[in-house]
């Protein structure tokens, strides 16, 4: 009986289409041209237009033109050439857009990525608000995105590419949006779209109905392949792009740099679209990877620690201008990029009755402000290993994991019955005089006399299987002044030195 | 019945220092007055320091958004006092930092006394003094820390009499107008007018064991009030204190080491 079989959705597919995506890569890296008619060149002497934004788009730029025709159609023209770095960032905002709203994406050109939506719409609202939610996160990360949203992936594209914004074929609609089509859209070879025009078919609608074997035999694989997407079938299967882009921002500067402080600007823009990225993935910064390329053919590298994961852009700009304050580069700077470690923001549980505590950005904030201060591995919560080292002192994560409270005595805070050890760092080196192995008399930097009162030895040792091997003996003794420590002898050197003060 | 204006109301809770008995010399000021330790003015939060003859002496403890002082040479119990304060913010959820000049915590104190370090901010300075006040305004600015604690450790006199008094007068600026407390714990006053409360602790006496676990077997002190803006200067109390036994005890079950009992042969 086969009654019982959950019922399957159709598939539904969204297309995130960025039209002329080298050239609008080049305006989300200077925002400055922005509303300006921008073309992206390639070549070294005869340059030609490979991408045109809109508004070049809408003066009569076309890809194809040479640099030279392009700005005499458009005197305003801005032409850059094409800069792979910023494709590649353009690439990664992109997917880390799409991936902030499906967990499958495909990566199916430059600029077009395809989402599938299944079982997004209880948890996201039906596919408009769905696309709406795609051109939002496209305006975040400056790129001017176009979607469709079809029952296939081909239909999706198709409908990604006509829509000024959203565009949605609802389902058993496809031959209807399909058929007054121009086949241009499908960007057929230049011979099967001469021979189709020849014929007369100049629509996928005119294309669909066609005999597929007859087509087969007078036109080839090809047409079959061109007719398939006119029916809005897909050509192969869903592909997701599993692997995480790294979250890295670049840009090539038109002029040298001499100096770190002028970069502020650069790195303010990079930090900001990063910061956007970071939102993205619901994810703060753990450290941020500089790279400079400098004149001189040299590359200069720099990790920034951060303490705790912040994603607030000028709070990052800070924490980076005051690590890069002493940095001195051989050569002006002609090219930089800035790769964040993304990991998950801190999450801090607020209680109604305890007192108020920072939020997540402003923690993160002082902890790279202290780290830069005084060393990022000099700050954090202080943890206990799980050893009887006498160094056995480290530093981890602020706030750190809450431990499980002991039941049982009130804690020895409140009752007093303690006294505590303060450690001298580094242990001061003593000379000691012994009568019967005990200690008698002490001689050490700030400290000297008789020891009028003593105790032990304690001894320990550890890690007896490794090259850190340690063993010691340990002494509590008083001096004359008052002043009660804790007095050790490395067993493996046999010296004496004092690491600690009861206090 | 006619509302009692707000001040009258605070002063019934803290009436002039000419009303208030004074101390006998021979005679705990805590059995003078007898002040709760958890009770201050009403409304006003406290930082407590966890000993009771103490907090006594303080109305309740250390006050949020003032600059506190500890005076003490080694083995005074400066550590101590400054350790119970920390314990007593972290035991109820919040956070406090500790600005450590000289690296000098040693964490498993730290935790035996009752310190939830999950919610401790340690800030190791290398014994730069000038990086630990530097540490210290950052903290108290951020307002997210009940306590800021500035351990001077035992820096020489001249290194902290090399602080520059702008230092100070910027730190009780900032904390005054934080929720925030900041207590200075150095073997000598260094805030000097700028410090609302300052506590010297002066080692009295020694109290050695007889076989126990260790030969120190605890301390005593007193702790004298030395500067105050609620109360006239010079009263104190003795604070007696046991060494952490649990240090010695080796009851640990899971270590990379293993520790021998006392005067076990090597």
């Amino acid at each position: 009986m086969m009654d019982g079989g959950a019922r399957v959705a159709p598939p539904r597919y969204a297309c995130t289409w960025v039209p002329g995506f080298a050239a609008a890569a080049l305006v989300r890296q200077d925002p400055a041209l922005r509303g300006h008619p921008v073309a992206a060149l390639r070549g070294a002497s005869l340059r030609t237009v490979v991408a045109v934004t809109g508004a070049a788009a809408a003066r009569g730029a076309r890809p194809g033109m040479s640099a030279s025709e392009a700005a005499t159609r458009v005197p305003e023209l801005h032409a850059r050439l094409e800069d792979l770095e910023a494709e590649r960032a353009a690439t990664g905002a992109l997917l880390d857009m799409a991936w902030a709203t499906s967990p499958r994406v495909e990566l199916v050109e430059p600029g077009c990525l395809v989402l599938d939506l299944a079982g997004l719409t209880a948890l996201l609202g039906d596919e408009r608000k769905i696309g709406e939610r795609l051109l939002a996160a496209g305006e975040t990360i400056g790129l001017p995105v176009q979607v469709g949203i079809g029952s296939t992936r081909t239909v999706a594209r198709l409908a990604a590419r006509l829509g000024p914004t959203v565009l949605t074929v609802p389902p058993g609609d496809e031959a209807v949006f399909l058929a007054p089509r121009p086949l241009a859209l499908l960007a057929p070879p230049p011979d099967l779209a001469a021979a189709l025009t020849r014929w007369g078919i100049e629509t996928l609608g005119a294309l669909a109905p066609l005999p597929t074997p007859a087509l087969l035999t007078r036109l080839g694989p090809a047409a079959v392949q061109l007719q398939a997407l006119a029916r809005g079938a897909d050509l192969g299967p869903f592909v997701p792009h599993l692997l995480p882009e790294p979250c890295r921002e670049a840009v090539t500067l038109d002029w040298e740099v001499p100096s770190l402080p002028a970069l502020a600007f650069v790195l303010e823009r990079l930090l900001a679209r990063l910061a956007a990225r970071l939102a993205l993935r619901e994810a703060g910064a753990l450290g941020l990877r500089l790279t400079l390329q400098l004149a001189d053919g040299g590359t200069h590298a720099h990790r920034l620690g951060i303490a705790a994961p912040l994603r607030d852009g000028r709070t990052l700009g800070r924490l980076l201008r005051t690590e890069l304050e002493a940095l001195r580069l051989p050569a002006p700077v002609v090219a930089v990029a800035l790769e964040a470690e993304p990991a998950p923001l801190a999450a801090l549980q607020t209680d109604l009755f305890a007192p108020p505590r920072s939020s997540p950005r402003e923690l993160g904030e002082i902890l790279g402000r202290l780290a830069a201060l005084v060393g990022p591995d000099q700050v954090g919560a202080p943890r206990l290993r799980d050893t009887h080292h006498p160094d056995a002192r480290a530093v981890g994560a602020f706030p750190g994991e809450p431990s499980t409270p002991v039941a049982g005595a009130p804690p020895l805070w409140l009752t007093g019955a303690t006294l505590v050890r303060r450690r001298l760092v580094p242990a001061r080196p003593a000379r000691v005089e012994c009568q019967t192995g005990r200690p008698v008399r002490v001689e050490a930097e700030g400290l000297r006399g008789p020891v009028v009162a003593q105790a032990g030895p304690w001894r320990s040792a550890g890690e007896w299987w490794a090259d850190t091997a340690w063993a010691r003996e340990e002494w509590d003794i008083a001096l004359p002044d008052g002043l009660a420590c804790r007095l050790v002898r490395d067993l493996t050197t046999g010296e004496w030195a004092i690491d600690a003060v009861y206090d | 019945m006619e509302p009692v204006p707000l001040a009258m109301d605070l002063a019934r809770w803290h009436p002039p220092a000419s009303r208030r008995p004074q101390p006998d010399a021979d005679v705990p000021a805590l059995a003078t007055w007898r002040v709760r330790p958890d009770l201050g003015a009403p409304g006003i939060r406290r930082i407590r320091t966890g000993l009771a003859p103490l907090d006594g002496l303080l109305d309740g403890g250390f006050s949020p958004g003032q600059l506190a002082e500890l005076a003490g040479p080694q083995t005074s119990g400066r550590t101590r006092v400054l350790l119970g304060t920390l314990a007593g913010v972290t035991a109820h959820g919040a956070w406090a930092a500790l600005v450590d000049a000289t690296d000098a915590l040693d964490p498993p104190s730290a935790a035996a006394l009752g310190i939830t370090l999950d919610r401790l901010l340690w800030v190791r300075c290398g014994r730069r003094l000038d990086v630990a006040w530097r540490a210290a305004d950052l903290l108290v600015r951020s307002g997210g820390f009940e306590l800021v604690a500035v351990d001077l450790g035992d820096l020489p006199p001249w290194t902290l009499g090399r602080t520059p008094s702008g230092v100070f007068v910027r730190l009780q600026r900032a904390v005054e107008r934080a929720p925030t407390g900041v207590l200075i714990a150095a073997p000598r006053r260094v805030a000097g007018s700028l410090a609302a409360v300052a506590v010297a602790l002066v080692p009295q006496r020694l109290r050695w064991g007889q076989g126990g676990p260790g030969l120190l077997a605890g301390l005593e002190i007193e702790a004298r009030l030395v500067r105050s803006r609620t109360r006239a200067p010079g009263a104190g109390v003795r604070l007696r204190w046991t060494v952490l036994e649990t240090d010695r005890a080796g009851s640990e079950t899971a270590h990379a080491g293993a520790r021998a009992a006392p005067g076990a042969p090597g």
